[in-house]
C-alpha cells in the first residue's frame, strides 16, 4: 500500500493508523513503524494525523463527580427491588442545587465569623482583593479538589484559601488570589495566562501543574513544579511602574523559594524528583554494564534535571544495577557508591565528583 | 470484518448477570455509567432524558436478564441499546420538545475540563482547546460518530451498526469530521509560536 500521497484526515481515519497512535495492536505498530521510517518525507503529515487523533481522545471529558451515576443507581435499584415505575431525573437536580447553597452560604458565614478577628497583614491584603471574586476555604481538614470554570484543578491544602472568578469567558487573564497551600492543574489557553497572587509574589502559567505554598505570615513562599513552564515574579503594589520584574523561570522538578525579608529567588530541585518524560519505563533503570555517560543520559532524559561530570576522566566508569522506581537522589546514591564517586546538588543541577575508574 | 457478539463465547461477567448475579449487575453499571453518559451526551443534550434512557436501559436489563443474548463486547451492547432508549425517550416526548438529535447548531456546556497530564505534549495540548470548540460546531451525527470511534475507541463497522447507519455513513461522517477538524492543526500551530514568544519574553 502506498500512502506518500495520504492527507491528514485520510490517516487520521485509517483504522490500522489508529491502531498504531494508540499503541493497541502490535501488528498496526510495527506496521507503521517501519513504513514511516522507509519514508521520511511524509512525516510531518503522520505528525499532525497522530496528534489530531490523540487531541480527539483529550478532548472528551468524564465527569469527576459520582454523584449524578450514584443517583442513576439508586434509582435503577429502587425500581429493581421494588417494581416501581420511573423517577424522573427533574427532581434531583433540586436536591443538588440546595446542597450548593448550603455549601455556599456556609463559607460566607465563616468569613464573616473570622474575617475582621485575624491580624495577620496578609490576610489582610488577601482579604481586600476582587470583592466580586467567588471564595473557597478549606476548613474540612484534608485536601479539597476544586474545578474553576476555565477547567483547570485546584487541590486545595486545609487551612487554606482561594480566591477566584465564577466566569472567565470575558476575561484576558485568568486570576486566583490564594492563601495557603495548592496545587495547581491548569487548562492550557496561550491566550490567556493563568496569574496566581500570592501576596506580592505572582506565579504565571499558560497550563500546566504546580504547587505553591504561601500560608499566611510565612517567611517564604514555595512554588514547585511539576510538569510544563512556569515563570514566577514579583510585583509591587503599584504594579504597572516596574517593567524590569524580578523573576526566574522554573521547569518540571525545580522550585524555587521566595525569601519575603530578602526579596530573594532561590531556584532549587524539588525534594523527590518525579519521572517527567512519559516514554521512559522503570526497566530503563536496569543498567547492565553501561556505560556511565549512558547512565547519566538516561538520567537526565526521564527526570529533566541537569547531570554535570568529567566526561574524560569517567570514561572507563561501567555501571551494573538493576534500578528501578526508587527516587532519583536513591538511584544516584547506589551509581556513584558501585564507582567510589559522591554527587552534590548545587541549585537545580546534580555535580558529580569522581577521581575516574 | 465484523464478526456478531452472538457467535462467540461470551464475556463472563455478562453471564454472571444473567444467571441473576445482582453484584455483576452493579460492576457493569459501575464500569459503564460514566461512559454511557459521555456518549449520551453527544446524542442529545436533553439532560433528564440521557438519565431517564441510562435509567430504563438497566433496570429492562435486569427484568431480562434471562433472554438477552450473550455478548463479548458489553461496552458495545450498551452504547446500542442506549441510543435506541435515547431516540425512543425523545420521540415520545416529540410533541413537546422540537429539538430534533440531528441539530447542527447546538452548543453544549459541558464543564471544561481536559485530561490534564500534560508532560512533554506542550503542542498537543494546546491544540486541544481549539479543537473542541471546533468539534462543538460539526453537525450532531459527525461529533457522535468521532466521540464513538476515536473516545470510546469503536471500530467503523461498530460505529456504524450502534448509530444504526450502513458501514459506508459511519466513515463518511467520521472523514468529513476530520477534514473539518484539520483545519484546527494549522491555527494550533501557529499558537505554539506565539507561546514559545510569551516565554522567550520572560526569559530575556
Amino acid at each position: 500500500m502506498d500512502y506518500t500521497k495520504f492527507s491528514v484526515e485520510d490517516f487520521a481515519a485509517n483504522e490500522s493508523f489508529i491502531d498504531w497512535v494508540n499503541q493497541s495492536d502490535p501488528e498496526a505498530v510495527k506496521y507503521w513503524e517501519l513504513y514511516i521510517a522507509g519514508h521520511p518525507e511524509i512525516a510531518p503529515v503522520v505528525e499532525k494525523a497522530r496528534t489530531l487523533v490523540i487531541n480527539l481522545k483529550r478532548t472528551e471529558d468524564i465527569p469527576e463527580d459520582d454523584t449524578q451515576i450514584q443517583s442513576i443507581w439508586a434509582k435503577i435499584e429502587a425500581r429493581v427491588e421494588h417494581k416501581q415505575t420511573r423517577v424522573s431525573s427533574n427532581r434531583t437536580r433540586i436536591a443538588i442545587l440546595a446542597s450548593v447553597i448550603i455549601v455556599v452560604s456556609a463559607g460566607i458565614w465563616w468569613q464573616l465569623q473570622t474575617g475582621d478577628s485575624s491580624p495577620a497583614a496578609d490576610l489582610y491584603t488577601y482579604q481586600n482583593k476582587k470583592d466580586n471574586y467567588a471564595e473557597q476555604i478549606n476548613e474540612t481538614g484534608k485536601p479539597l479538589r476544586l474545578q474553576l470554570a476555565d477547567g483547570s484543578i485546584v487541590t486545595l491544602q486545609d487551612k487554606s484559601r482561594l480566591k477566584y472568578k465564577s466566569d472567565y469567558t470575558n476575561v484576558t487573564v485568568r486570576e486566583v488570589y490564594l492563601l495557603g497551600d495548592a496545587f495547581f492543574e491548569v487548562t492550557k489557553d496561550p491566550y490567556r495566562p493563568f496569574i496566581v497572587h500570592t501576596n506580592e509574589v505572582l506565579t504565571k502559567v499558560l497550563g500546566t501543574s504546580f504547587r505553591i505554598q504561601a500560608p499566611e505570615g510565612a517567611r517564604n513562599i514555595i512554588v514547585s513544579v511539576k510538569t510544563g513552564k512556569v515563570s514566577v515574579y514579583t510585583a509591587s503594589e503599584d504594579a504597572e511602574a516596574d517593567d524590569t520584574k524580578e523573576g526566574v523561570i522554573l521547569l518540571p522538578n525545580q522550585r524555587v523559594k521566595y525569601e519575603r525579608a530578602e526579596q530573594l529567588f532561590d531556584k532549587e530541585l524539588v525534594e523527590i524528583p518525579e519521572v517527567v518524560n512519559p516514554a521512559v519505563k522503570s526497566t530503563d533503570f536496569n543498567f547492565d554494564n553501561t556505560p556511565i555517560r549512558t547512565v547519566f543520559k538516561v538520567l537526565e532524559d526521564a527526570y529533566g534535571v541537569e547531570i554535570l561530570y568529567n566526561e574524560e576522566l569517567m570514561e572507563k566508569c561501567f555501571i551494573t544495577a538493576p534500578l528501578g522506581s526508587e527516587p532519583l537522589f536513591e538511584k544516584l546514591k547506589i551509581i556513584c557508591q558501585t564507582i567510589g564517586a559522591n554527587y552534590e546538588v548545587i541549585d537545580t543541577r546534580i555535580i558529580i565528583n569522581s577521581s575516574g575508574c | 470484518m465484523y464478526t456478531k457478539p452472538e457467535n462467540l463465547p461470551g464475556d463472563p461477567l455478562w453471564h454472571a448477570f444473567k444467571n441473576g448475579d445482582k453484584a455483576s449487575f452493579a460492576r457493569i453499571y459501575k464500569e459503564y455509567a460514566k461512559l454511557l453518559l459521555n456518549y449520551g451526551n453527544k446524542v442529545t443534550s436533553d439532560k433528564t432524558v440521557i438519565e431517564d434512557s441510562i435509567q430504563d436501559l438497566f433496570v429492562e436489563l435486569w427484568q431480562n436478564r434471562a433472554t438477552i443474548s450473550e455478548t463479548t463486547s458489553i461496552k458495545f451492547y450498551l452504547f446500542r441499546a442506549l441510543r435506541y432508549k435515547i431516540c425512543r425517550n425523545i420521540h415520545q416526548n416529540e410533541f413537546l420538545n422540537f429539538e430534533d438529535i440531528d441539530n447542527t447548531s447546538e452548543h453544549f456546556d459541558h464543564a471544561a475540563s481536559i485530561e490534564n497530564f500534560f508532560i512533554g505534549l506542550e503542542v498537543q495540548a494546546l491544540q486541544a482547546n481549539h479543537l473542541k470548540s471546533s468539534i462543538s460546531q460539526l453537525p450532531k451525527r459527525q461529533q457522535e460518530a468521532i466521540n464513538l470511534r476515536y473516545y470510546h475507541n469503536f471500530s467503523n463497522e461498530e460505529v456504524a451498526h450502534i448509530m444504526g447507519v450502513n458501514y459506508q455513513s459511519a466513515c463518511k461522517f467520521i472523514y468529513t469530521a476530520l477534514r473539518t477538524l484539520k483545519v484546527t492543526l494549522r491555527v494550533s500551530f501557529s499558537s505554539f509560536l506565539i507561546f514559545l514568544n510569551f516565554f522567550s519574553i520572560y526569559m530575556d
